[in-house]
């Protein structure tokens, strides 16, 4: 039971997830196959909506600007950093800091992981491992959204008695970059809000945000 | 002259294609009530109620030709477009196979294919 209590935070957002994921996925079928009524085609199985490039699409476009989003707050606080903000680090130590900051090669400590220790090639591939994994997860839900937003929009084509589009042409077109911009701006706006609001503002208990009482000019403190 | 089949972009759009020829093939050999039943519901519809006459009646009077030769059908989810040497047509999935929304269909640069019969 301890052990579950130590996990609530991974346990409760991948359930949310899988929550929200079978939510879309039935709200989704029901809207597409609404539009098809209204435009006289035929419905699909819930199966076959959810191996469709229209649920592809969906789903891509917001994993690839979800995981675009934090690859930049974890790139950009790395140089970047906000007076006054639990989200910065402290002004001075902007940039990727020092071996003994980061506690790399010889200044590893005892549990420090292997790959830490070792230096070279290996240390430099996990001093980076979060931002590799963030940034390929991005880049693999962003090809995923070009190609299956690109057989969705030929399937609208079709419907709309147009020939389709090749890959490139979608890919330059107003269909993928509108649906990739419309995430980019919330993301980045959530993100930028959060840096600034955490300023002035509290929640108890949360490391996100300053202790209560903490002054408003205090950099890289968190609660 | 109705052939089969194809290249295409989706996993297998000869299905559709076969629609496509099996129009066409009642349209040519003057099969009306066989080309009405391979109608999508809308397309039948207003086929009917434009030419203010039962289907078999209402497409014998589009004058639809021999396409010719097929050419390339591309199939993406519920639609295929199938290209015919002199004419397109365009084919939707329904449960109960692939019917045809649009036939008749020539090209019209930077615009919907301007098609004989169609549904809306």
């Amino acid at each position: 039971m301890r052990r579950l209590r130590d996990h609530t935070l991974s346990l409760t957002f991948g359930g949310l997830f899988l929550a929200a994921l079978v939510g879309q996925a039935f709200a989704g079928w029901a809207a597409f196959n609404s539009d098809q009524v209204a435009a006289g085609l035929g419905q699909l199985r819930l199966v076959e909506y959810l191996t469709s490039a229209n649920f592809a699409v969906d789903v891509a476009e917001n994993w690839q600007s979800e995981y675009l989003q934090f690859l930049l707050y974890i790139l950009g606080t790395v140089w970047l950093v906000q007076r006054g903000s639990p989200e910065s680090k402290e002004l001075d130590k902007a940039g990727v800091e020092s071996e003994r900051d980061q506690k790399v090669g010889r200044y590893a400590v005892g549990d420090s992981p292997r790959w830490a220790r070792s230096g070279g090639a290996r240390t430099a591939v996990f001093s980076w491992s979060l931002s590799l994994m963030m940034g390929s997860i991005f880049l693999a839900s962003w090809a995923v959204q070009s190609v299956a937003g690109w057989a969705s929009y030929n399937e609208e084509q079709l419907e709309r008695l147009q020939d389709p589009l090749t890959w490139v042409q979608y890919a330059f077109g107003s269909d993928f970059w509108s649906r990739t911009l419309q995430n980019w701006q919330s993301e980045f706006l959530a993100v930028g809000s959060m840096a600034v609001l955490s300023i002035y503002l509290r929640q108890r208990g949360s490391p996100e945000s300053k202790p209560v009482g903490q002054p408003h000019t205090s950099t890289g403190v968190e609660g | 002259m109705v052939a089969t089949v194809l290249s295409g972009c989706a996993a297998s759009p000869a299905p559709a294609a076969a629609i496509g020829d099996q129009f066409y093939r009642a349209v040519v050999g003057a099969d009306w009530p066989t080309a009405c039943a391979l109608l999508a519901p809308e397309t039948k519809a207003s086929l009917e109620q434009t030419a203010g006459k039962a289907c078999p009646a209402a497409l014998q009077d589009e004058e639809l030709s021999d396409p010719g030769p097929v050419g390339r059908a591309v199939e993406y989810g519920t639609m295929t477009q199938v290209r015919y040497e002199q004419d397109t047509v365009f084919l939707a999935r329904f449960q109960s196979g692939w019917k045809v929304m649009a036939a008749g269909c020539s090209p019209v640069p930077g615009h919907p294919y301007d098609c004989r019969v169609q549904g809306g």
